[in-house]
């Protein structure tokens, strides 16, 4: 299955590229499959493992959420904001 | 009004455009560039968003607003792209008969945009440049 992964911020430049499209041969397929995909061995990206934030088709998502051909999958570090 | 804007933000024209006769407060939240930031000068900014979840988010966060407090309307408006020191990066105004829900749904919504919403700042310094994750 196809799946469209994007990429934002530090995480995007650390990627080194803020979209692709991917293709998957597991059925099932979840978030992590993807996650895996993208990160794996590269060392610029493992520091970004434990705090990024996860979307599936806009909607957080979690590392077990499966997905379907055709979805969008967004990765990105915590927001800008804060409380001041 | 919920909107990524890329050109200047009008605040005139929005709060003109939210109010009504019924309203007796309009309370708003003018997010400014600032020249500093821990320590550094900033010379300018450049805020990135996941769009189309950003404004699913801040359209999601207007009607919790709404439902919370007795207003009558909500604007979320954040610029995106390249701000230089002093422009209006996020604006928020909330109209309503009475000025307490005003208040407290106007900090609501300027408090949970920034946790929550998908967007991320870039700072450009003398002597290099860095996005502001999780933190402020």
């Amino acid at each position: 299955m196809k799946i469209t992964v994007l990429a934002f911020a530090s995480l995007a430049e650390a990627w080194g590229r803020k979209a692709a499209v991917m293709s998957f041969e597991k059925n099932p397929l979840t978030v992590a499959d993807v996650l895996e995909a993208v990160c794996g061995d590269r060392s610029e990206l493992a520091r970004y493992r434990a705090i990024l934030l996860l979307s599936r088709n806009g909607e957080f998502a979690k590392p077990d959420t499966p997905l379907q051909d055709g979805d969008e999958v967004a990765m990105f570090p915590p927001v800008s904001g804060g409380i001041n | 009004m919920v909107a990524l804007v890329n050109e200047r933000i009008d605040r005139e024209a929005l709060v003109c455009c939210l109010r009504q006769d019924s309203d007796g407060a309009i309370v708003t939240f003018d997010g400014v560039t600032r020249n500093h930031s821990r320590g550094k000068a900033v010379l300018y900014l450049v805020y990135e968003a996941y769009e189309s979840m950003a404004l699913k988010q801040m359209y999601e966060l207007r009607d919790q607003a709404r439902q919370r407090w007795p207003i009558t309307d909500m604007a979320l408006i954040h610029r995106l792209g390249r701000l230089e020191i002093g422009e209006s990066s996020v604006f928020v105004a909330v109209t309503s008969p009475h000025r307490r829900a005003a208040f407290e749904a106007c900090q609501f919504g300027i408090d949970t945009l920034k946790r929550d919403v998908p967007i991320w700042k870039k700072e450009f310094y003398a002597d290099g440049e860095a996005w502001i994750e999780g933190q402020e």
